[in-house]
Order: C-alpha cells, then sequence, then structure tokens
C-alpha cells in the first residue's frame, strides 16, 4: 500500500508537516482551497436554512444517525434480509485482509460463469476500499483496477495517494496532472482542466465499456428498504455499476440508517457541508442486481459488509464517532489541517475526524496499539473547536482529541518532559500566592528572551523545557498586565453607571 | 458457487452480527430525544408555484430548462436537437436513445425525432450507449427544491441519460414534488427499482485546481423540458408518481 497512507509505525508526523509547511504551492492550494470550501458552507447552510434551523438540522442528524447506531445490531440484521430479496449477495469481513479475500474470491469465479478471466476492474471513489487497500489487493492478482474518480485517477497515475476525504488532489497543481497524463496516456501536453477532463473522460469510457467487475463503496445504506444509496457529482458510479457484469460493494457497517424515511437530512447536510451544494449531482439508489428483461447493470451484486475496527468504537465510549458522514467539513474548517495537508496525519482519514479516528480504527485486537502507532495525532489540533462547529453530525472531535491526549498520558506514551511540566503546574495551581509569583517572574524572563512586534509578543527559541514546544510553533508571552489586575479595572468600568459619551 | 463457500460466507455474516450485537450491548444507548425531521423541509407543497420554484433551481444547478405547452413539446424538443447538432459540427445528425417509461409519450418522441437531425438507437444495447449522442428520457418525478430529476431503470433503459453527452429529460408539471422530505415520504422507485438516481446538474467536477468542469462522465448538458399539464398527463403522471 502507499506509503503516504500507510505509513511505517509508530509514525512520526513531523517530518511531513514541516515539509508541508515549507512547501510554498501546497500552503497556496491547501489553504485557499480549504477556505472556500468553509465559507461556501457556512454561507450556503446560512441563505438555505438560516443560522437556528442549520444548528436544529445537525441535531436532527447527530440524533438519528446515534439512534442507528444504539440499534445497529437490529438494523443490520433488517438491511441483510432485505438486500437479500432484493437478489444482492451479502458478505461480511472481520478486517481489511479478509475484505479484500472476498474480493479476489469472487473474482475467481468469474471465468466459471462468463467464459473469461475477470483482468479488468473499474472503481467509483471510496474511502473504505482506501482504507483496506483493495487496489493493491486486485492488482497484485493481476486485475487491473483503475480509479474512476477524476482525483483519484491522477493520484493513482501518479503513485500519489488523497489528502482529503472528499478532494483527494487537493494537494496538487493541473501541472502534475497535465506530466502525468502524457506519460500514461500518452496524450498532448495541456494544463487546461476543461480538456484533461476530456482526455480523462475518453480514457474511462473504454474502461466502463470493457471492465469485468465494477468496484464502489456506498454512503448509506437503508435498513427498512435493503437499498444502498451512493452519491458523486462526476456520475463515475452509475457508469462503474451499470457495464460490468459483476459489481462488489464495500460497505463499513456504520454506513447504516433506519430507512428512507430518514435520509432526505442527511443527504441535504451532505452536499451543502462537502462543497456547498443542494445535493450531490448524483445521487443513485440501488436494489439489488439487474431484474428480469433488463438489458444493462450487473448480474451479481455483491455487498460486503466492513468491519475493520468499527464494533470496537461501537463498544466503547467513542461510538459517536461512528456518526460521520465522510463529508470533509472539519479538514476544510481546521487550521492545523490548511497548513499541515492531508498527509501528514499518516492515514486515509486526515484532519480532524482523521486525528480521532485514525488511533481507533488501528486499536488492533489487543485495543492498545492505535495510539502507541499514532502518538501525534491527537496534538495535531488547536481545540479551537472549528471542527465541531463545522460537523453536519456534530461530532465532539475536541473532547475526543482531549480524551486521547489524557490517554497518552496515563499510559506514558507522551514525553517525560510534559509531564513533568503538568506536574509542577499542578503543584503551582493549588497554591495562590507561589502561582502568582511564578508568573509574574516567567513574564519577567519571557519578555528578556522574546520579540515583540508592538502588538504581540512571542517566543520562537525558547530554552531548556520549553524547547520542544518551540521546535513547531511561537510561545506566547503574557502580556504585561495580568488578568487578575485587568478583571479589577473593568469591574470597576462595568459597574459605573453608563457615560452618555459612551454611545 | 459451491456449498461450502455459501455456508463460509453465511458464517461470517452470523460472526459480524454477534460481534455488533456485544458491541451494542457494551455501552448504553445515547438519551437523545426523538426528532422531527420535517425541519429537513425548505420547500412545502403548499407552494402555489412549484414549477418555477424548479425550474430556477434546476437553472442554478446548471441544468438548462425550456418550458412550453403541452402542444408545443415536439417543436420545443426539435428545437434544442437542432440547437445541439448545430454546435459541434453542422449539419451533424445526432445518435439519440430513447428511453422513456410511458409507451405513448415514448412514441410521440420516436415520431418526433423524424423531423430532427437525429438517428434513432436501440434502447437495449447496452454497448451501443456509449456511442449515442443524446439520452432522452422521462422522470418519475421531479423535485423543486432542489431542482433535481428522479429517474430509475422501471421501464427505461440503465445509465440512457448518464452515458450520451447530452441528456433531455421531459417534465410534467404535476410530476413536481415540493421537497426531496416528500420523495421519502411515498413509497417510490428509489427503494423498488433495480436503480434510481436523483439528478441535480450536470456531471462535475472541481478537482484540477478547484476548477469547475461539466460533462466529466456523465453528460455535460442536461435539457429539461418542462411541460405545462393540461388533461391526460395529468393523470399519467401521478400514476408514475405513485
Ligand atoms: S467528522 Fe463530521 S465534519 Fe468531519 S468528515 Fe465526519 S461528518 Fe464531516
Amino acid at each position: 500500500m502507499n506509503e503516504l497512507i500507510a505509513p511505517t509505525l509508530p509514525y512520526d508526523m513531523m517530518p511531513r508537516a514541516r515539509a508541508a509547511i515549507a512547501d510554498v504551492h501546497l500552503q497556496q492550494f491547501v489553504g485557499r482551497a480549504t477556505h472556500l470550501k468553509d465559507e461556501q458552507r457556512k454561507s450556503v447552510f446560512g441563505a438555505d436554512f438560516g443560522h437556528d434551523d442549520y444548528e436544529l438540522l445537525r441535531s436532527v442528524a447527530a440524533t438519528t444517525k446515534q439512534q442507528a447506531l444504539d440499534q445497529l445490531d437490529v438494523l443490520l440484521e433488517q438491511f441483510i434480509e432485505r438486500a437479500q430479496a432484493h437478489g444482492s449477495i451479502v458478505h461480511a469481513a472481520v478486517d481489511a485482509a479478509q475484505a479484500c479475500a472476498i474480493a479476489l474470491s469472487i473474482a475467481a469465479q468469474h471465468e466459471a460463469k462468463y467464459a473469461v478471466k475477470a483482468t479488468r476492474c473499474v472503481k467509483s471513489k471510496s474511502m473504505l476500499t482506501e482504507e483496506i487497500g483493495l487496489v493493491d489487493a486486485l492488482t497484485r492478482a493481476g486485475i487491473e483496477t483503475v480509479e474512476t474518480d477524476l482525483g483519484e485517477f491522477i493520484l493513482q497515475i501518479d503513485n500519489d495517494a488523497p489528502s482529503h476525504i472528499v478532494t483527494p488532489m487537493i494537494h496538487k497543481d493541473r501541472a502534475a496532472a497535465a506530466r502525468s497524463f502524457v506519460r500514461v496516456l500518452g496524450s498532448r501536453y495541456t494544463e487546461d482542466p476543461e480538456e484533461l477532463t476530456a482526455i480523462a473522460r475518453a480514457h474511462m469510457r473504454g474502461l466502463y465499456r470493457h471492465a469485468h467487475i465494477g468496484v464502489s463503496g456506498a454512503n448509506f445504506l437503508l435498513a427498512e428498504e435493503g437499498t444502498a444509496v451512493i452519491c458523486t457529482n462526476e456520475g463515475n458510479f452509475d457508469l462503474s455499476v451499470g457495464g460490468p457484469p459483476v459489481h462488489i460493494m464495500f460497505v463499513g457497517i456504520e454506513k447504516l440508517l433506519r430507512g428512507a424515511r430518514d435520509l432526505a437530512p442527511f443527504l441535504k447536510l451532505l452536499a451543502r457541508s462537502g462543497t456547498g451544494q443542494p445535493l450531490t449531482v448524483y445521487t443513485s439508489f440501488v436494489n439489488g442486481p439487474r431484474r428480469a428483461g433488463e438489458s444493462n447493470g450487473p448480474k451479481e451484486l455483491h455487498i460486503v459488509l466492513v468491519d475493520a475496527g468499527r464494533t470496537g468504537i461501537l463498544g466503547s465510549s467513542k461510538r459517536e464517532l461512528l456518526r460521520c458522514i465522510r463529508c470533509g467539513a472539519c479538514l476544510n474548517a481546521c487550521p492545523v489541517y490548511r497548513k499541515v495537508g492531508g498527509h501528514s496525519y499518516g492515514s486515509v482519514y486526515s484532519g480532524p475526524i482523521g486525528a480521532v479516528l485514525t488511533p481507533e480504527l488501528n486499536r488492533g485486537a489487543a485495543r492498545a496499539e492505535g495510539l502507541a502507532n499514532y502518538p501525534d495525532l491527537p496534538r495535531a489540533s488547536s481545540l479551537c473547536g472549528a471542527c465541531l462547529e463545522a460537523c453536519p453530525v456534530k461530532i465532539d472531535i475536541p473532547k475526543f482529541l482531549l480524551h486521547a491526549r489524557a490517554e497518552l498520558r496515563t499510559r506514558t506514551l507522551s514525553p517525560a518532559s510534559e509531564s513533568r511540566a503538568l506536574r509542577l503546574w499542578r503543584w503551582l495551581a493549588q497554591r495562590p500566592m507561589l502561582f502568582r509569583l511564578a508568573i509574574r517572574a516567567s513574564r519577567l524572563h519571557a519578555r528578556m528572551l522574546g520579540q515583540n512586534d508592538g502588538r504581540h509578543a512571542w517566543i520562537s527559541n525558547a530554552p531548556g523545557p520549553a524547547a520542544g514546544w518551540t521546535q513547531s510553533r511561537d510561545l506566547g508571552i503574557a502580556s504585561a498586565q495580568p488578568f487578575r489586575a485587568w478583571f479589577v479595572q473593568h469591574a470597576a468600568e462595568r459597574d459605573a453607571p453608563p457615560k452618555e459619551a459612551a454611545r | 458457487m459451491n456449498d461450502a463457500t455459501i455456508r463460509a460466507r453465511d458464517a461470517g455474516v452470523a460472526a459480524l452480527l454477534e460481534r455488533v450485537r456485544r458491541a451494542v450491548a457494551a455501552q448504553p444507548a445515547s438519551a437523545m430525544n426523538a426528532v422531527d425531521l420535517s425541519i429537513a423541509r425548505r420547500t412545502s407543497a403548499s407552494n402555489s408555484d412549484l414549477a418555477t420554484i424548479f425550474a430556477t433551481r434546476a437553472s442554478s444547478v446548471g441544468m438548462r430548462v425550456t418550458r412550453c405547452a403541452s402542444d408545443a413539446l415536439h417543436t420545443t424538443v426539435a428545437a434544442i436537437m437542432r440547437a445541439h447538432a448545430d454546435t459541434s459540427t453542422p449539419n451533424q445528425t445526432l445518435r439519440t436513445v430513447v428511453a422513456i417509461r410511458d409507451a405513448s409519450l415514448a412514441q410521440r418522441m420516436r415520431d418526433c425525432l423524424s423531423s430532427c437531425p437525429a438517428t434513432l438507437a436501440r434502447d437495449d444495447d447496452a454497448d451501443g450507449l456509449f456511442d449515442c449522442d443524446v439520452g432522452i428520457t422521462d422522470v418519475d418525478c421531479a423535485i423543486a427544491d432542489s431542482g433535481s430529476l428522479v429517474i430509475s431503470t422501471i421501464g427505461r433503459m440503465r445509465n440512457a441519460w448518464i452515458t450520451p453527452p447530452i441528456h433531455l429529460a421531459i417534465v410534467f408539471e404535476s410530476q413536481i414534488l415540493a421537497d426531496l422530505v416528500d420523495l421519502f415520504e411515498i413509497r417510490n422507485e428509489c427503494t423498488t427499482a433495480a436503480s434510481t438516481t436523483i439528478i441535480t446538474g450536470p456531471s462535475k467536477t472541481a478537482d484540477i485546481e478547484g476548477v469547475l468542469v461539466t460533462g466529466v462522465h456523465g453528460p455535460a448538458y442536461v435539457e429539461i423540458v418542462l411541460v405545462a399539464d393540461e388533461s391526460k398527463h395529468v393523470a399519467d403522471a401521478h400514476a408514475l408518481i405513485r
């Protein structure tokens, strides 16, 4: 699998984060694109629902999905039964390896059924298939598998990896795309996005026509109806499922909803949160293979329900994480993601949700390895709360980041210097007089070391125990006036009778 | 597939269900209150002019809407076909697939094509779809709030609306539902047909540097002919929605 999203563990975030920050292009692209998407989301919800109803809608979605998770066993059983009634073949996979093995065994039966060996596969965008490394597994088995989402395709031919849940090639520019098109497709050099898209379109048409197997994910599963719901903007899902005789859909068990009656809020939230659209261009509903008398559509529809760490989360106090609908809004809103980019998270899932989800999904059987393998992720946040505010299903990401930090400390996975500093702090905080003295002393000390631009003061190269902190960020310096003094002064102002002139 | 494979598969599914059961039981259910999903509704059926809302919203997501009276359907469709035939290469003929569920409307459209610069493609040739320039469909219903078309595989060749670069959809005003919420309150094709697609715009991407490009895999042009209902089609359309 690609080292970018499946790095050697334990994963050290710093080298990639530093490289990303030093990369002028990346700073420009990612910064601009995320900022724009974040603004779009806010303005579209503001215009379409208004602030209060947007809040309500998010609560409705959060509650609906949480309640679905609370009865996931019932819903899953119902879904399986209905999907089978539609003629779908349902499989279950404990982990990534098993999920891939199921795909390979389906492919192995191809020749017996269709008199031709399965060697070509078209794949529609899906986070889960990235997570389980499906493309590699198929390719190794001699099945050439092509990503049909334009962004994913460009990443694939470039040996790159997605760095954003929704806009996978957010870190890349058009020149990179142009070069790989010349190299891989033999097309003439052009940087025009429209021409590049047309070249990809023409290339992909041939693949859709002649593929043996189609692969996709799903955004929602409807228990009451046994229906799978898939959202795309390009239309590649419909084409991937319509042509090949066999389709395999990989779905995480957390995608279940009670039924179609619960779906509307999610479709409205997903598109607006991700890209500011009222709905994704294509919202496709699938109920089994083609019916008698139909001349196209898959003859076999396989649905592979994947666990891969999800039941562990479901049975833990972090169940709420499974509400995520992969809209990407928290990535766009996150000041840290904007600077370090998706690859810094060393996982398929980046940004705030990735920072909490990746360790959880990788806990393993002993439920312990996750954080030890990704010790930096819980700290890759300023805890500003922007992710929670953006999340359409109100996942309290900052809370879980804090929990993870606490776990790192109790399991002494965090540096010893940090523990020492915190112990000192706790000791001081319980002794008001000493505390005041210490703060005053540190302020004086810091002002001697720091820089000052008239409005702010900071230290970019602290000595001693604070050195680690200033390696990756500046240390702010307390202002000259202590808060206690400021409060006394302003309390007096507040209590004074209002002055006319103050208007 | 042999029995052993099937047994292994079913055992896997049973094991997953068991793990999920245990996980669900391991945590108390959240104490969240029941919710009223109607908050998701933006457009209500009491709105007197759903057709205008639909036309506006469909245009704003990049589809082209032409409104016409029902006796002007032929001339309207013919004019759109002619315009497209001329823009690419002058006097080009458009290979057109007709995938219309309503049999009489399908016949009317096939007749109409004879007066257009078009040749009729078979509507049961999956591979031939890739050589078509235009797919003409009717819809199961439309949604005013988002300007969307709802098209199922019942009575229509799958993907006839997404494979050719031009999709021409015929929508009768009486087929317009107010909001997506309404779609899921009625039992419909989304959960019964082999496949149904809600279409909200032409095929789009912004993957390359955020620049919006249409016509990636699906059509670059979605032409909607919005027909004012009179007499017969009101009843037909309602039958379709139900
Ligand atoms: S955590 Fe919330 S905001 Fe982030 S991707 Fe998931 S649903 Fe979207």
